[in-house]
């Protein structure tokens, strides 16, 4: 049964909101990306698997290249030593400098996430991210463009397709001139550690725009406006080095996670209305899908009561299901609204679809049986974007929305926001550092990325308080004041 | 309802009366039906609603034009202030049905003052079709028009809902909008704007004047001060000038001498809520003979208590400085109301009245095990168990040998249990032990299995204790307790069973015994928290703290790093540089670490109603600083005074705590990004620190 007219084999471009979303690695392999898209490196091994470290409790892998030299490779660790002494002139001696480098190995190591491979290079500058590159960080030849989904995330909130990458880079540009010790390292690592210059590029689009325009109070707006936020001076500037990169790590993460999950609510509400035959509007399916709020915040005192997994991989089957039924059958380049019009005039389409989500529930409760690669790769995208990630050393991951708990069969997830989402989120509702906003309007900003609940602003509150932002009053209705997180450095 | 209009019923018909009378207290928003608690004193807003009554009862004309606003949020006993200044007054829509609730009430006195009373500022909804949206400011622009006295119950969110509303550009819009700021934040008036306000930072009762009309704005924050605390007085009561307070707010030590009587809670809010409540029930005449099977009667009788009324009232108290949240009388009431009348089980007849509950329970029967069941049921219906948490039943339980909290309630975060300090209470000294009475029973009874006849004699013999905490209830607990983990129970109960019996009774027993002494949890951090408050509140600014707390806050903050040898404490402070989060480095490890330095740290303090607000500032003199302010709550204090000679110690609140100083260190870190020297690289060889600067 075709949608579409019968010469069709592409997909229609405004059914197919981004290019197969998959696991993300970490927030740094976004960032990764991100500026990758914009530089690179003019040699072979680049174009495969490079990586920062390989973790100390993994085999050797041939296949990958480690950028950080350990000191028994002398060759590459006498260039490293004497990079750093000629970055910070006030070390007088070798075994000084080879102290920094030791240090820096580890203070250049973003989270150390468990079952990964390898360690990755926190991306506080072109040359530092430059020490790993996307194959090498995930593992795999051909990973998942998060760079390209954010980009088109970023487009549906208002935004330029290509200033997600443009907006970042400008900004780590900032922060080198801004913060000496990152300006030093930079240097140390593309003179030490790269084999040669970095060279810039225009990142290219893979296809064309889905065209379905701007999605007001949705994830992409709201990511659209927390992105141009983060990357302003003053924000480079009013944040340590790190903490920068962390928070812009988790807007990515925030934003794909979320997108990911609301484009499956677009799929759901498309076959919805062709299996109802109701007449609707790409407007009509992206207001439904917004005011539908994709991730419903329970705190019950049952954990299996407040689980949204069950919710959300049903979503995720049910959207992967009819994506595919949209990609086989639908014309290259036909609008939406000819597409869904088509469609609804046709009975056969209407039962084509009942007849695909028959046994959706079924599918659900399977473990993996019956359920598509894409299905879990989409599953799997929403997953590692908002679950908190276990760490197999130092510093845990402070950036989630999600979190788990039991085992297989009575495994829970459930909404728990860290109090660094929330202070990240809420900060960011903030015209500037040091600026303040309220609950209500930290509120909205969850209500657009798709977080539903009765009384948000109560509980909300309740995670923005342990935080030490704001201070609740039983009156306030949301309209206590939330203070930014950090303030502009001022001489007192 | 009084207690001497308790009819002369039966002893059953009487207990269910007591019962529902505190169930039905919530009902007090509706003052008419419960006038006899209607003096809500918080703030003395009671006094400052009787210098406006008076003010509307003169000759028109004799005093200016006012505006009374009641702020908080519900449940503060606004609307019992409300009704206490319109009583006896002329309604102006005499044709109104009086058992709705209206938004607004017209009144005039009988020398022809008029009043406007704003009941409800949140009933926001338009009155018909097409109609305007009723808005606070249009109720203030109006009485600014009209020369109207106003009386208006607000909370805040829609004080901030209408600040966002766009003015009409007329002056009385203007005015009305400079009023609902001047509401939202009395301290930040535009001094050159239409209002002249006052200067008495940090006090619940505010005043202004309009400049042009001379209108006088006067608002009560009904939520400021602690209902547990005796508030301030007011200065006089010149109908001719403001009302004003004369004495400061201060929070009263914890000491337990002072806290043990009514003659301390009745000068409170709260106190002298709860001694009306109390004072009823005694009126009720329950009969003493009924108490042995019934856990609810127990409530009520313990209630009578000036003891265990006084020990609930503290512990509510030492809940409210624990979580930085203050009880409203809503709140309150609803702690009563549980306190006696709660079911520990059974929700699934969610209708069956607790009375019915209790009798069904209370059967005896020939099956021992069931009874005990039963009766350790009742038991978790006692007030003392409610009130810091409903506690497993032993004889259900899974395999955990100690109780556990399956339903908690607000008390739960001072349960006495989780702090039971050995040793023997003493009425003057706030640091003495308490739990040794009660668990040298259990030792000793556990060291002879239990031949005595009574736990519960036991712990009453000791000359410390005394009996008069215990009710015929617990008597009849006892017994049947006894009865079946005693020497006669020929093995009753399985070892592992027996053993959980034992704690559930254990804790009951300390629970009960430390609410009828006013004991409750954290006590000694509790009682240094309000000797900082106190004297951080003699200045009227940011102060030092005592050395010894300030030392501590510094070494939980910023401690400095320990000498090499870690023998000693270095000179400076140093900072992670690229770690996710901003560490305070405490001693410096094999591994080469690059890191930030710094030198001084100064805490200072002043506050704000019930909490103290820190400021924390990083620099050296003349140059750059950081600085950064954070709430001294009960977490924080916990956390700075487990600090010792420069090592850090562990609270179950580290982890609440840790988000907000980890961003000051933060901060500070940004700040040095300027400072030269700032950066270097530190590695130790045993003994020996080696130090190379970076940047």
């Amino acid at each position: 049964v075709s949608v579409a007219d019968a010469d069709s084999g592409n997909p229609c471009r405004a059914l197919v909101l981004f290019n197969a979303p998959d696991h993300i690695h970490s927030a740094e392999f976004a960032l990764t990306q991100i500026v990758h898209s914009r530089w690179k490196i003019d040699d072979l091994k680049w174009d495969g698997k490079v990586i920062f470290r390989p973790k100390s409790d993994q085999g050797h892998d041939e296949s990958r290249y480690s950028t950080y030299p350990t000191r028994s490779s002398e060759k590459r660790w006498g260039r490293l030593v004497v990079e750093v002494r000629n970055a910070f002139p006030s070390l007088a001696t070798d075994a000084d400098a080879e102290r920094v480098a030791d240090a820096l190995e580890a203070e250049l190591s973003g989270l150390r996430i468990e079952r990964q491979r390898s360690l990755v290079a926190t991306p506080l500058s072109p040359a530092l991210t430059m020490l790993q590159t996307p194959a090498g960080v995930a593992g795999r030849d051909n990973p998942v463009k998060i760079d390209h989904i954010l980009e088109d995330m970023y487009e549906l909130g208002g935004g330029e397709w290509g200033d997600v990458a443009k907006r970042y880079t400008d900004a780590l540009n900032h922060l080198r001139s801004a913060d000496k010790y990152v300006e030093r390292i930079d240097s140390v690592v593309e003179t030490g550690l790269l084999p040669a210059p970095l060279e810039a590029k225009n990142p290219t689009r893979s296809g064309e725009s889905s065209g379905v325009g701007q999605i007001p109070n949705s994830p992409f707006s709201w990511f659209h406006a927390a992105w141009k936020t983060i990357t302003e001076e003053d924000w480079v500037e009013a944040l340590p080095a790190r903490r920068w990169i962390e928070w812009c790590g988790a807007v990515a993460r925030l934003a794909y996670g979320m997108g990911v999950l609301w484009e499956a609510h677009w799929y759901v509400a498309i076959a919805d209305a062709l299996r109802e035959g109701t007449a609707v509007t790409e407007q009509s399916i992206w207001e439904g899908c917004n005011n539908y709020k994709t991730l419903p915040w329970r705190t019950g005192p049952d954990a299996y009561g407040n689980d949204v997994w069950r919710e959300y991989r049903k979503t995720n089957i049910e959207a992967a299901l009819v994506r595919t039924f949209l990609k086989k059958s639908a014309a290259k380049d036909q609008p939406f609204q000819s597409v869904v019009d088509k469609a609804h005039r046709s009975e056969l389409v209407s039962q084509a679809v009942d007849t695909l989500l028959e046994d959706i529930d079924k599918r659900v409760g399977m473990a993996s049986q019956g359920v598509s690669m894409s299905a879990e790769d989409r599953i799997d995208a929403v997953e590692s974007a908002l679950k908190e990630r276990p760490v197999s050393e130092g510093d845990p991951d402070a950036y989630y929305l999600l979190r788990e708990t039991g085992k297989t069969r009575s495994k829970s997830i459930f909404v728990d926001p860290s109090t660094e989402i929330a202070a990240v989120v809420a900060s960011l509702a903030c015209e500037h550092p040091g600026g303040t906003t309220t609950v209500r309007d930290v509120a909205e900003d969850f209500r657009d990325l798709g977080l539903r609940r009765d009384n948000l602003e109560a509980e909300l509150g309740k995670v923005l308080e342990r935080a030490g932002l704001c201070r609740r009053a039983h009156d306030a209705d949301g309209s206590e004041d939330v203070s930014c997180a950090f303030a502009p450095v001022r001489d007192v | 309802m009084t207690a001497s209009d308790t009819p002369a019923e039966s002893a059953v018909t009487r207990l269910r009366l007591a019962i529902d009378y505190l169930r039905g207290l919530q009902d007090v928003a509706q003052p008419t039906q419960q006038p006899e608690l209607a003096s809500a004193g918080v703030a003395r807003s009671d006094e400052v609603a009787e210098w406006f009554r008076k003010r509307l009862l003169a000759a028109p004309g004799t005093y200016p034009q006012t505006l009374l606003f009641l702020v908080g949020a519900p449940g503060n006993g606004k609307s019992a202030v409300s009704a206490a200044i319109r009583h006896g007054l002329e309604s102006a829509d005499p044709s109104r049905d009086a058992s709705l609730h209206y938004r607004l009430y017209r009144f005039r006195s009988s020398e022809g003052n008029s009043l406007l009373v704003v009941n409800d500022a949140t009933m926001r909804r338009a009155m018909s079709p097409g109609a305007a949206r009723p808005s606070l400011r249009a109720d203030i622009r109006s009485c600014l028009e009209e020369g109207i006295n106003l009386q208006a119950n607000v909370n805040r969110g829609i004080v901030f809902d209408e600040l966002v509303d766009r003015e009409d550009g007329t002056e009385s819009d203007s005015h009305a909008a400079h009023v609902l700021r001047w509401i939202h934040n009395p301290d930040e008036v535009d001094q050159n704007g239409p209002i002249a306000a006052d200067r008495e930072r940090q006090h619940a009762l505010r005043t202004a004047v309009m400049k042009s009309s001379g209108v006088q704005l006067v608002a009560v924050y009904m939520d400021y001060y602690s209902l547990f605390e005796e508030q301030p007085s007011i200065e006089s009561e010149d109908l001719t000038t403001l009302p004003k307070y004369g004495s400061k707010y201060q929070l009263q030590p914890l000491n337990f001498d002072t806290r043990a009587s009514w003659s301390y809670w009745n000068k409170t809010p709260a106190g002298g809520f709860v001694q009306k409540v109390s004072t009823y029930i005694k009126g009720c005449e329950l009969s003493q003979e009924d108490l042995r099977r019934d856990p609810l009667r127990a409530n009520l009788e313990s209630l009578t208590s000036e003891r265990f009324a006084c020990g609930l009232l503290a512990s509510l108290r030492a809940f409210e400085l624990v979580t930085a949240h203050k009880v409203p009388y809503r709140r309150l009431i609803g702690v009563l109301g549980a306190a006696v009348a709660t079911k520990s089980r059974g929700q699934e007849q969610a209708d069956e009245h607790p009375c019915d509950w209790v009798q069904r329970l209370s059967q005896t029967t020939d099956d021992k095990r069931k009874e005990l069941e039963n009766f350790i049921d009742l038991g978790n219906s006692r007030s003392h168990q409610v009130l810091f948490g409903i506690l497993s039943n032993p004889m259900r339980a899974g395999r955990s040998p100690q109780s556990e909290v399956v339903r908690g309630s607000p008390l739960t975060a001072v349960d006495p249990v989780c702090d039971a300090v050995h040793g023997d209470f003493k009425l003057t000294d706030i640091d003495s032990g308490w739990a040794r009475p009660i668990t040298n029973a259990f030792q000793t009874a556990g060291l002879t299995d239990i031949e005595a006849d009574s736990l519960l004699s036991l712990v009453c013999e000791d000359p410390l204790v005394g009996s008069d905490f215990v009710t015929p209830f617990e008597e009849e607990l006892d017994r049947v307790i006894t009865g079946c983990v005693g020497g006669g129970a020929d093995g009753l109960l399985p070892a592992e069973e027996r053993s959980r019996v034992l704690a559930w009774y254990h804790d009951y027993l300390c629970r009960l015994y430390a609410l009828s002494h006013g004991i409750y949890a954290h006590r000694v951090w509790l009682h240094r928290y309000v000797q900082t408050w106190n004297t951080l509140s003699r200045a009227a600014d940011f102060t030092r703290l005592d050395n010894d707390l300030e030392k501590r806050l510094s070494e939980l903050i910023l401690p400095k790093v320990r000498t090499g040898d870690g023998t000693g404490i270095g000179p400076y402070r140093y900072l992670t540089v690229l770690t996710p989060r901003t560490a305070a480095i405490e001693e410096f490890g094999a591994k080469s670490q690059v890191v930030a330095k710094m030198e001084g740290l100064r805490v200072m303090g002043r506050t704000l109603g019930d909490f103290i607000e820190l400021r924390l500032a990083v620099g050296d003199n003349g140059g750059s600083h950081t600085e950064a302010r954070v709430n001294l709550d009960f977490s924080l204090l916990c956390e700075a005074l487990v600090c010792r000679d420069g090592l850090r110690g562990v609270t179950a609140r580290t982890n609440a705590e840790s988000p907000r100083l980890e961003r000051f260190r933060a901060a500070v870190l940004v700040g040095l990004r300027r400072q030269p020297n700032a950066i270097s690289v530190v590695s130790r060889s045993g003994a020996t620190v080696q130090e190379h600067i970076l940047l």
